[in-house]
């Protein structure tokens, strides 16, 4: 569905470039789950940037249903963000003067009274059915990501890419938030990054970065499928 | 090293700098240049063309009373000179930017004072000679030569201009040219007097006083030699006058300069406001440290005094340097005067800097008194947006993301914003509205010519009988009425505005035909017998002037109202015409009997027909005015009022006013274009998370142009509804109790002020359009995302 061929983003200062991602290829499925892991300076941001279509790649391309990025105009582009991906950010970024329930609008297709209702079933369902109306700075940190996953589910996209999502919460909070990340697999594929192997310990696929490189890959299902046949 | 100078902070942030001392000396600059100019092209030429500033003069009536007068000034001690001289002609002189123009009265001097007039006006000859007795000479002053474009050896005569020379019927030849700081003309009066078009002109005269004598000769000659049968006008009567017209543009221009100064103070207000935000862990650590708010707020209103004073001086010295080459490039080579550092108005923009250090000093103290040290230094990270959170709502907006939602969570903003831009467009479109009200209400003086049209000669000859022939035998014209036009009252069009109403004097048969022709109602009393002093005048007048059947005008003992004209004999008001119901209709004539005028010894002039009022056949005004028009353009002499004629002569004079007040609008906007494109630019650097994370989210650059586009209509809209509100409920106020009762009205409606209204709300939008455009392009989500993150 998602593929990213021999991916590279390089960063000029000055005279001397720096590959910040080198040569990574990655294909992602329907419904997986696809942890990116690695240390700070990694790439393992860029390469989701890139796969997302927020960074453009020095060399190499992005394919969504087989179609180019690079043959798509920027305009298509971002409209691709506002149907088919959402994003969860390590920081909530949501939109300060504005209620938990209206940041999650921000992101619903259309702002009626129908998608209303469902971002308010939606936030219920992510606990927060009592606090609609409060603003970002009266949540708590773990209840402000919850509000981004709700914005980055509302509009039902076909990839939710999460960049650090539980960077800045508790450990018990983050694996809650990774909780309801998984949950939507049923409905779409997730994209996480992280440098926490924790939390990626049900991702059907993980790769592994270093210095901009794949240095691991590990896929459960072929894994599993390996052992089955075994 | 000071760190906690002045001046530290706005060294460090000299963009910033820049931008507030730039708004307030555009404004200062702004403001100093309409305040300057209009004193330059409107007031000042009254004194600098005076020749009141250096003699005193006195008018008698009659040559027998002139002998009297001249001798009983004279014989005062603490009079130097008395030089007679012939006054009456004069020509026109074009102002500086078109409009009306100016009056330059010629003298007719005696070749025994022509040396002494010359002397007492500091005046040399620069080229040519002087002018010969019983010749028919001209000298000028070298800037009436230059703003007519004259030479020694030019002649003037109405052929050459009828505009700027229509009284000179006979050919003048410029003798020469003379050096003086005055706007001088002279002629022989020994040829004046022997012309058959001047021999009946007045004999005046000029006075001067025993140097340290001119308040005593003054007070003589305005308590003493002032009467119903002598003119005076002295020095002190041009102070009275140029301080009335003074008072008068105060009046206008003071309510501009502070509400502009007050709409600056909130721009920059809203621009500190979020400075202020974003220095706010500096107070909180300072505060922390030891300074209290007391020595914070002063501190902050210190800068922005220094600041506001910085602005004020660059913008006084651009305006002085504008103003040098205005002076330079249009006012000098037209002849005209030009005072480029004066006092007056620098003082008077002042209330920019101090509205925004007051505006600011208010500002400062209120968000210090809630100032948390710990509060700032644990929310340290935390940007401007946290020390204003909107208050807990109950419900949520269903649409988030609509400038209504913005704005409903940044009333603060929202009221700085749309107050500001609704007090500039206010303080531009009331003085226009008020102008349209005056002059729309002065129309219904043009309506008297909407049924009939004026041949006059110019001053001092009979109308060619031939001509006066002609016209009546042409087969659009139905009666040609001999008239004789008496300038007698004057109506008060607020604010400050006079206009002259003029009495027709027409023989008995012609005032019946007009009262039918106009459907003229008496509303009371009766028309003016023949052979009586006796006028009727139109409801508006009686209304503005408070006057009644019975009444008597022109007696100077007894005037009829405050500051009404002395007229050589009494007249008694013997009827009133009904004002028509249909405003259209209304118009403002007044009735004299020409038989009287005639047969009286004090309107000598009256021998003499120079006006004959032409009614037209029925449906034929329109052709009747054609033919007039066409077929006396090429006779100088002749003159040919029309409505349309009269109408686009008055459009020239709006359009004087309408051009000063559209320069003023222009800077008005271009400031308030620059202060909003500043604050979004700011804007935009505030939110930024905000737009890269929509972007982010698959919100296209165009839509987020498109989005703060709609949130500056939003305050724009808000900003014109307001300012239109408040115009007509001022015009409302204007119409219904000041204009009314007065008997005066006007259209609040009229499209045209209501036009200038819009320059300043799409100047914003313009450069709103503008400014997100550029920074929205730059705009990069990954960017913003990764440096928070």
């Amino acid at each position: 569905m998602l593929r990213g061929e021999n991916l590279t983003l390089t960063y000029k200062d000055g005279e001397s470039t720096l590959d910040a991602v080198h040569e990574v290829s990655v294909a992602i499925e329907d419904h997986q789950f696809v942890g990116i892991l690695g240390p700070s300076g990694s790439g393992k941001s860029s390469l989701l940037y890139m796969l997302s279509g927020l960074r453009k790649p020095t060399t190499g391309e992005v394919y969504l249903d087989g179609r180019a990025y690079g043959k798509i105009a920027e305009r298509e582009r971002v409209a691709l963000r506002r149907t088919e991906f959402g994003f969860v950010f390590q920081q909530h970024f949501l939109i300060n003067y504005l209620t938990a329930l209206e940041n999650v609008m921000v992101a619903a297709p259309v702002q009626d009274k129908a998608h209303m209702e469902q971002a308010k079933a939606l936030l219920a369902d992510l606990g927060l059915g009592d606090k609609l109306h409060r603003f970002p700075y009266e949540l708590s940190g773990g209840e402000r990501q919850r509000v981004a996953i709700a914005r980055a589910m509302i509009h039902r996209p076909r990839v939710i890419f999460a960049d650090e999502p539980t960077g800045l919460l508790d450990r018990r909070t983050g694996l809650q938030v990774m909780a309801l990340l998984r949950g939507y697999r049923d409905q779409g594929s997730l994209i996480a990054v992280t440098h926490n192997p924790e939390i990626l310990s049900e991702a059907d696929l993980v790769i592994t970065l270093r210095s901009g490189q794949v240095a691991d890959v590990k896929d459960r299902v072929a894994r599993a499928a390996k052992e089955v046949d075994r | 090293m000071k760190p906690l100078s002045l001046f530290t902070y706005y060294r460090r942030h000299k963009g910033h700098t820049a931008l507030l001392a730039g708004i307030i000396s555009l404004v200062t600059m702004g403001l100093y240049l309409a305040v300057a100019l209009s004193w330059a092209i409107f007031i000042e030429p009254a004194r600098t063309n005076s020749m009141l500033l250096k003699f005193n003069v006195v008018a008698p009536q009659g040559d027998e009373w002139a002998a009297t007068v001249m001798a009983q000034v004279r014989a005062h001690p603490a009079v130097e000179h008395v030089i007679p001289y012939i006054g009456g002609q004069g020509i026109s002189l074009p102002e500086v930017i078109g409009g009306d123009s100016d009056w330059l009265s010629l003298l007719g001097v005696w070749e025994q004072d022509m040396a002494l007039v010359l002397e007492q006006y500091g005046a040399t000859v620069k080229e040519g000679r002087l002018v010969k007795p019983r010749t028919n000479g001209v000298m000028l002053s070298e800037n009436v030569a230059a703003n007519l474009g004259l030479h020694v050896g030019d002649v003037i005569h109405n052929t050459v201009n009828p505009e700027f020379y229509s009284n000179i019927a006979d050919p003048l030849e410029v003798v020469a040219i003379l050096e003086s700081d005055m706007r001088l003309g002279i002629l022989s009066a020994e040829y004046m007097s022997n012309h058959e078009i001047y021999r009946n002109f007045p004999a005046n005269f000029l006075v001067t006083a025993r140097p340290g004598h001119e308040a005593e000769v003054d007070a003589f000659l305005r308590n003493a030699i002032q009467s119903p049968h002598t003119f005076v006008r002295t020095r002190q009567t041009l102070n009275e006058e140029m301080a009335s017209a003074y008072r008068q543009t105060y009046v206008l221009i003071v309510p501009i300069i502070v509400i502009i100064a007050a709409a600056v103070a909130l721009v920059i207000g809203a621009i500190n406001r979020i400075a202020f935000a974003r220095r706010l862990p500096e107070f909180g650590v300072l505060h922390a440290a030891g300074y209290s708010r007391r020595w914070l707020t002063r501190h902050l209103t210190t800068e922005i005094a220094l600041l506001a004073a910085l602005g004020w001086t660059l913008g006084v010295l651009a305006s002085w340097g504008a103003l040098y080459g205005l002076k330079l490039a249009v006012f000098a080579p037209r002849g005209h005067a030009l005072a480029v550092i004066t006092a007056a108005p620098a003082l008077l923009v002042l209330a920019t800097p101090l509205a925004v250090t007051g505006f600011a000093r208010a500002g400062f103290g209120r968000l210090l008194a809630r100032m948390d040290a710990v509060t700032i230094i644990e929310r340290g990270e935390l940007g401007p947006e946290a020390t204003s959170h909107p208050p807990t709502v109950a419900a949520s907006a269903p649409k988030p993301l609509a400038a209504a939602t913005f704005y409903r969570r940044h009333k603060g903003r929202a009221a700085l914003l749309t107050g500001a831009m609704s007090l500039m467009i206010i303080a531009v479109v009331l003085v226009i509205f008020v102008f349209s009200a005056t002059d729309d209400a002065r129309r219904a003086r043009l309506s008297n010519l909407k049924q009939m049209s004026s041949l006059r000669t110019r001053l001092g000859s009979s109308l060619d009988m031939g001509v006066v022939t002609q016209v009546r035998m042409h087969p659009s014209v139905e009666r040609v009425i001999p008239c004789l036009e008496m300038t007698m009252l004057h109506i008060t069009i607020p604010p400050f505005t006079q206009a002259n109403i003029n009495a027709y004097g027409v023989y008995a048969e012609d005032m019946a035909y007009l009262v039918a022709l106009y459907d003229l109602i008496l509303k009371e009393g009766h028309l003016p017998r023949p052979n009586t002093n006796e006028l009727i005048i139109p409801e508006v007048v009686a209304q503005n002037r408070d006057l009644h059947v019975g009444d008597v005008i022109g007696n100077r003992e007894h005037p009829a109202y405050p500051g009404a004209m002395a007229l050589p004999t009494d007249f008694v008001i013997s009827g009133i015409f009904a004002t028509p119901a249909a405003p259209e209709d209304e118009n403002w004539l007044a009735f004299v009997s020409l038989e009287f005028l005639q047969s009286h010894e004090a309107y000598r002039l009256s021998e003499f027909i120079d006006q004959f009022l032409v009614a037209p056949k029925a449906g034929q005004k329109a052709a009747m005015d054609e033919w007039l028009e066409s077929e006396f353009a090429p006779m100088p002499e002749i003159g040919v009022v029309t409505y349309h004629k009269s109408l686009v002569a008055a459009r020239q004079g709006m359009r004087t006013t309408l051009l000063t007040m559209a320069l003023i609008e222009s800077v008005v906007a271009v400031v308030a274009a620059l202060a909003l494109a500043v604050l979004n630019v700011i804007s935009v650097a505030q939110r930024q998370i905000e737009f890269g994370v929509l972007h982010a989210l698959g919100r296209a650059r165009r839509w987020l142009v498109w989005r703060t586009v709609r949130e500056t209509a939003f305050t724009t809209g808000a900003a014109w509804v307001i300012s239109a509100w408040v115009c007509l409920s001022g015009l409302a106020i204007l119409q219904f109790r000041v204009f009314a009762p007065l008997g005066l009205h006007f259209n609040l409606f009229s499209p045209l002020p209501w036009l200038f209204t819009l320059p300043i709300p799409v100047a914003v939008l313009a450069a709103t359009i503008g400014t997100m455009s550029g920074t929205l392009s730059r705009l990069d989500p990954v960017a913003i995302i990764e440096r928070r993150a």
